[in-house]
């Protein structure tokens, strides 16, 4: 279409690159839901506290792994850490990174510190070994070390948010100093991208902790869940601003690259700029303002948050998708786009569905071995013989004590067969 | 606190002054995790390293002391291979290295007996300069759809590489 340049031809840039600034996006929005709890003090967020960390390790570990498969050679990504140059913004990410890797495993290891001594004393055999290495022998759990344990917590998720936003603006930070690129080259970009980045975290934090209750079968914590519903709301609508305040900005100023830019999302990426991108803000917008309406049920006010979440976490996926790749459409000479084809394969859509399932695998994995749950008896995350031993040598007798408890999958099964969704709602 | 289960394991608060201990023990992984960041940074940092810039000062006389793949230009060809050089000479081909399409033949000229050059027969290797993609103006070099051209079929089948151009006659000389 119209006039492109011989290296253009190819999007150098693919699906991992769309990706990475996605998954970054939810770590840091993950992690800023937990802080604010954690920092702010608001507590009707505190059932989402340990989730969204734990959300936002699974997925911080994914994160990377985009960008180092695009590389195509893993190991020269050292070579950043080894040598980097100071002017490179790219250089600095390994530093970022690791960084905010370490903050996050530090404020879960201390939140879980007591769990993993309680779990290393009670159960056996191998798993009691893995909790005894990863309490790293600091087992005294009294009062006076739990005070400290928790302030710890405070003041590494004061670290934290700094870092996440850093971690996150960073990633806009590099497409908006591209100069040559009208479509990213604006100082906006690291905002925008900070903002659409906790929109999405919240959303998925609305989604993960909709379908663990469900999964769980535990009634949910609806005031928690329509605060999350209110901050979502609050940023989407920043988000919302400033994603449109910068393509009004452009037309309104009409420099000379206004005719391609509005050729991009005119005729190039309509689909997922405005049938996506803008149209899942719009939607979202509009559900979790009627969802907090007085005459709505508590039932549908949770179903029009959970299409909300779902709305936004696509609408997100779109914006970046539009941006890294859409930045890439618009040729050089400013009257011609190249084309972008899907591969399936090599940087394409098979490994990157792959990518988008990872974090959820491993935060199954992480939540069976550090139970998030603050509404559940701790011992149910323990075998029931050691329950049953527990208990009886503690003396504790009653009713259910011992009765077994569901797998996760038996719990999906009966659901579905028995129609028992949204059970414990009334 | 304590945690017990049953009779076996018991824990109870350490004596002496252990409240801060897990942070100490953090502590100590977090600098010792530093420590060791800075050896291997240290042992994996190449020797030369920025002599002249930011990279490795030796790669300029390693890369200087390899031997060159190329062969200087198509005169040293003609010499052995006349037909082609002759041919290519008056074709429309005729500003195209040899080396273009066959490859770097350096060794080929010094032991033409012992390496033999790559022979592409494939539409790919035209492709690479005849298909007609966007970037790609006619009027610079001429372009073509290869399917439509000529059905994918290799180009071989009809154009000679030396003279590409057919005459009305149809030959293949
Ligand atoms: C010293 C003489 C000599 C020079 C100079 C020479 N070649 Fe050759 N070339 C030969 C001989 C002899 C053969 C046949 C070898 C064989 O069939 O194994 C040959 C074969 C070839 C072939 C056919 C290989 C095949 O697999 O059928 C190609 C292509 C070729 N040369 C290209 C070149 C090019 C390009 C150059 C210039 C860079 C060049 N030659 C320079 C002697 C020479
Ligand atoms: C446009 C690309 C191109 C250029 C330039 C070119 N060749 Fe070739 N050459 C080919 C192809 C393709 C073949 C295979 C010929 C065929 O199948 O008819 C070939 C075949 C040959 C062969 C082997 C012929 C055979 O029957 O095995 C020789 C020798 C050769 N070329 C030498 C040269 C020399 C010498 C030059 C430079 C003067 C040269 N070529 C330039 C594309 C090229
Ligand atoms: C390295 C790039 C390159 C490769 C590879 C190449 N060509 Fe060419 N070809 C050219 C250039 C340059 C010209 C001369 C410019 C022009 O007239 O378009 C040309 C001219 C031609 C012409 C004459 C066009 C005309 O009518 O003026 C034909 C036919 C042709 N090539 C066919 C082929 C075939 C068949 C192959 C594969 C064996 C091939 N070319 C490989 C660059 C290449
Ligand atoms: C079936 C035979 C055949 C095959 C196979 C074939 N061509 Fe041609 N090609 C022709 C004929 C015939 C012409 C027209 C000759 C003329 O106009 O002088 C031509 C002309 C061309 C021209 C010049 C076009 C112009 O507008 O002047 C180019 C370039 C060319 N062919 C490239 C290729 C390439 C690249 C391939 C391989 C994908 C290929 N040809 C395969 C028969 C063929």
């Amino acid at each position: 279409m119209g006039y492109v340049f011989p290296n253009e031809l190819e999007i150098n840039w693919g699906l991992f690159i769309v990706l990475y600034p996605y998954l970054t996006g939810l770590v840091a929005g993950a992690f800023i839901v937990s802080s604010l709890y954690h920092v702010f003090r608001i507590s009707s967020l505190k059932p989402v506290s340990r989730l969204a960390l734990i959300a936002a390790l699974a997925v911080l570990l994914v994160a990377p792994m985009t960008l180092i498969s695009h590389l195509g050679q893993p190991l020269r990504a050292l070579n950043m850490l080894w040598t980097p140059s100071p002017t490179s913004a790219m250089a600095g990410f390994g530093y970022i990174y690791s960084f905010y890797l370490i903050i996050v495993l530090l404020e879960i290891w201390f939140m879980y510190r007591k769990d993993l001594v309680k779990f290393a004393a009670i159960k056996d055999g191998w798993t009691g070994k893995f909790y005894n290495l990863l309490t790293l022998g600091a087992k005294d759990v009294s009062e006076k070390a739990l005070h400290i344990d928790h302030k710890v917590v405070g003041i590494l998720a004061i670290i934290g948010i700094p870092s996440a936003a850093f971690l996150h603006g960073y990633v806009g930070f590099i497409f908006g100093a591209i100069k040559a690129n009208p479509w990213w080259s604006t100082p906006l970009m690291p905002v925008i991208f900070l903002l659409s980045a906790i929109v999405s975290g919240i959303a998925l934090l609305i989604v993960i902790f909709e379908v663990t209750c469900w999964i769980r079968r535990v009634k949910i914590d609806f005031e928690c869940m329509m605060a999350m519903n209110k901050y979502l709301w609050v940023f989407l609508i920043l988000a919302f601003v400033l994603e449109i305040l910068e393509i009004i900005f452009i037309g309104y100023e009409g420099k000379e690259e206004w005719p391609a830019i509005k050729g991009l999302i005119f005729e190039v990426i309509p689909v997922t700029f405005f049938g996506v991108q803008i149209a899942g803000m719009v939607l979202a917008f509009f559900l979790l303002l009627a969802s907090r309406k007085k005459n709505i049920s508590q039932f549908a006010a949770r179903i029009m948050t959970f299409v909300s979440g779902g709305a936004i976490l696509l609408s997100v996926l779109a914006m970046r998708f539009n941006v890294v790749i859409g930045g890439q459409l618009v040729s050089k000479s400013l009257v011609g786009y190249t084309k972008f084809h899907i591969p399936i394969w090599e940087e394409g859509i098979i490994p990157t569905l792959i990518f988008l399932v990872l974090p959820f695998v491993l935060m199954t994995i992480m939540v069976k071995l550090l139970p998030p749950w603050l509404d559940e008896e701790p011992l149910a995350a323990v075998t029931v013989k050691r329950r049953r031993d527990f208990q009886a040598a503690r003396g504790i007798e009653g009713e259910g004590a011992a009765e077994e408890i569901p797998t996760l999958w038996g719990r999906a099964a009966s659901t579905l067969v028995f129609g028992k969704i949204f059970k414990e709602v009334e | 606190m304590i945690f017990d289960r049953g009779d076996k394991v018991t824990i109870r608060q350490e004596d002496g002054n252990p409240s801060a201990q897990a942070v100490f023990r953090i502590g100590v992984i977090l600098v010792l995790a530093v420590v060791i960041f800075v050896i291997v940074r240290q042992m994996m940092i190449p020797a030369s390293f920025g002599q002249y810039g930011r990279y490795r000062g030796n790669s300029i006389s390693e890369n200087a002391s390899l031997n060159a793949a190329y062969a200087g230009s198509s005169n040293d060809c003609g010499e052995c291979h006349q037909q082609e050089f002759m041919a290519l000479a008056q074709a429309q081909h005729r500003e195209i290295d040899c080396q273009s399409c066959h490859g770097p033949a350096a060794k080929h000229v010094s032991k033409p007996a012992v390496t033999s050059p790559i022979v592409q027969e494939t539409a790919e290797l035209c492709n690479s300069c005849h298909r007609q993609i966007a970037g790609r103006q006619d009027g610079k070099i001429v372009t073509v759809r290869p399917l439509l051209h000529s059905g994918g079929v290799n180009c071989t089948r009809c154009h000679n590489p030396h003279r590409p151009q057919l005459s009305f006659e149809g030959d293949k000389s």
